[in-house]
């Protein structure tokens, strides 16, 4: 069976996801059935399920066993380290091993500070091997994460399946609030790992000037120095693409889920609908408005020509004359208090049209209805109505009379 | 208003009004949310914004920009609380199915592609009916299969927020924002104790009984 590499490589790119699945455990597939599930699960319902298996016997990805189809274990170790670098590295252990690093090098610099010791040599060389190992390793993890985001990313670009689009997104915010964003705290400028590597650059270029250090020290502090120069570059480089890239799906992700959960709280208000919703409507602005009855080419043209022309009105003159004091008409309670002072009136309400005049006649007729349930014993309406005269109108009331007896106790409350 | 109106107010002074402002006012008093499907209206108003503003703003009216690019009044007569309800309550409900990938739209991406959906309307009305606490809700606030086209299209065409493209199909408009923005409020976190408290009635619905009639959502 010819296997070529090229096509190898190409099949386990387009159906990495299915075949992840089966390499997951030992798996061993007893009909054609078994096989095509992984695919149809990963795989939209266009692909050609048969081609694919048919390929993958012929490639040697699967291969007959007892009778059985399995997959051989070289390709599965293979798939399971290609799983590993796609596995975001935690922040933590970023962070454990920069500051690691930030140990190592403090104890370098302290071997530099004190080249006379007999074994400094052998402490000096320890420690930077150790700290080159350190630096290296966070460098890896942080790389393993950036590529973790990008296949990430790639899925969801590619993903037309909504099931695998949300799946995507929710991934994605993962990625960045859990992993992304805390290293980028770790890697920022003026970060441990910026502070660190720069702490070791200055070291290596002690072992560099310094003559006293000897010549091998300072070629392996060289290419210490080389190396963590380029691969600091291109990580923070690396990382502030994939930054970069993820933001933005991550402000979608952000809003679709508010979306979603939007929705659920809606409908959950609906179904118990009560004051809550009225919060909701306060925060739903959806304005209305009737036809403009003012409205008009003339009348927005006059109210146009107003509002330019419009000027704040002058303040009245004063008069040489002094003015004549205002005929204020009383207010009720004085007029009460003053007919809490009288024990009898025969007519009542000629006695207040006399007081408020005869401009108006509600005031004094308010004043006898207020009069009436405040103290309305005191008052007593006779059986004749009578005719009382004002301005503009002549009423017909009743004649009520007004007694008195316990004026004090009255005023008193 | 045509084309050239103006305003002489002396021999040497006229001051120019927009050509579209008879058509603008009419539409954004009316609740109407003007967008790029509006043509020649939605590009006087974007090129003539500032005086658009100006006037406005005597007249005493709040015209907004929307980052989407419609234009409404966000100073007007509050929609009456059952009529927007209904809509809230359809919206809630067309989302929903759109996020559980019903209508076949965007590929899952339905938020940025919301309005080049088509909408099926007998669908729609079918979808939005479909699920039997749906159906209770839609009872309590009295729109039944029937009714739906009356109660809440009509409302959504009215206020420009949907168009209908012909008599069996619908496109929602750029003003549909507004509403998923509603929802996003929703979500959020902080937002949520904000809801579950009722607002100060007099700021809620400042809206007259008299109005009450003539609000109904009418299509023009």
């Amino acid at each position: 069976m010819a296997r070529n590499p090229r096509e190898f490589l190409k099949y386990l790119l387009d159906n990495l996801e299915p075949l992840l699945e089966i390499s997951k455990e030992r798996r061993r597939f007893t009909s054609l059935d078994e096989i095509v599930l992984p695919f149809r699960h990963a795989l939209d319902e266009g692909a050609q399920f048969g081609k694919r298996i048919a390929d993958m016997k012929h490639l040697g990805i699967l291969i007959p066993a007892a009778g059985e189809w399995v997959m051989p274990a070289y390709v599965r170790d293979f798939l399971q380290r290609l799983q590993q670098n796609y596995t975001a590295s935690a922040p933590g252990i970023v962070r454990a091993i920069v500051n690691q690093l930030q140990e190592t090098t403090d104890r370098l610099r302290e071997a530099l500070d004190h080249p006379d010791v007999n074994v400094s040599e052998r402490r000096i060389e320890g420690a930077l091997r150790e700290a080159d190992e350190l630096f290296s390793d966070a460098v890896d993890r942080l790389e393993q994460t950036c590529l973790a985001i990008e296949a990430e990313v790639a899925k969801y670009r590619a993903a037309r399946d909504l099931r695998k689009i949300k799946e995507s997104l929710r991934h994605l915010l993962d990625l960045y609030e859990n992993y992304l964003h805390p290293l980028v705290d770790v890697i920022d400028l003026n970060g441990l790992f910026i502070t660190t590597s720069n702490r070791l650059l200055r070291c290596c270029e002690r072992l560099l000037e310094d003559p006293v250090f000897p010549a091998a020290l300072a070629e392996k502090a060289r290419i210490s120095l080389d190396t963590v120069l380029w691969q600091r570059e291109r990580t923070l480089r690396y990382t502030a693409s994939m930054r970069h890239e993820l933001e933005p799906l991550y402000q979608i992700a952000l809003r679709d889920s508010k979306i979603a959960r939007g929705i659920n709280r809606v409908h959950a208000l609906y179904a118990d609908a009560g004051e809550a919703l009225i919060g909701l409507h306060a925060l739903a602005r959806v304005e209305d408005g009737k036809e403009a009855t003012f409205f008009c080419e003339q009348s927005i043209a006059n109210e146009f020509r107003r509002l330019k022309g419009y000027k704040p009105p002058l303040p009245p003159l004063l008069s040489p004359f002094s003015p004549s004091p205002l005929a204020l008409t009383p207010q009720y309670r004085q007029l009460r208090e003053e007919l809490l002072n009288e024990t009898f009136v025969p007519d009542l309400i000629d006695w207040l049209r006399k007081r408020c005049g005869t401009a108006h006649a509600d005031h004094s007729l308010k004043c006898v209805s207020r009069l009436y349930f405040e103290c309305g014993d005191c008052m007593t309406a006779n059986e004749t109505d009578r005719l009382y005269e004002f301005e503009n109108v002549t009423v017909e009331a009743r004649l009520w009379e007004w007694r008195n007896t316990d004026g004090a106790n009255r005023r008193d409350q | 208003m045509g084309p050239t109106a103006e305003i002489n107010e002396s021999p040497h002074q006229a001051v120019q009004l927009p050509p579209f402002l008879s058509e603008a006012f009419h539409g954004l008093r009316k609740g109407r949310h003007i967008c790029r499907a509006d043509g020649r209206v939605w590009f006087d108003l974007r090129d003539n914004a500032e005086q658009y503003q100006l006037i406005f703003t005597a007249l005493g009216y709040t015209l907004t920009s929307h980052p989407r690019g419609f234009y409404y009044f966000s100073q007007g007569q509050q929609t009456r609380s059952d009529a927007l309800s209904r809509l809230v309550y359809f919206f809630a409900c067309l989302f929903s199915d759109l996020d559980q990938g019903r209508f076949n739209a965007g590929d899952g991406r339905w938020v940025d592609t919301l309005t080049c959906i088509e909408f099926d309307m007998a669908s729609l009305t079918q979808n939005m009916f479909a699920a039997s606490d749906r159906q209770r809700v839609f009872d309590q606030l009295n729109v039944t299969p029937d009714s739906f086209d009356k109660s809440i299209i009509a409302s959504l065409v009215r206020y420009g927020i949907a168009i209908r493209l012909d008599g069996a199909r619908l496109r929602l408009r750029e003003g549909v924002y507004r509403f998923l923005e509603l929802f996003q409020k929703c979500g959020e976190d902080e937002s949520s104790s904000k809801i579950a408290q009722p607002a100060a009635p007099a700021e809620t619905f400042a809206e007259s009984d008299d109005d009450e009639d003539e609000v109904t959502g009418e299509d023009d």
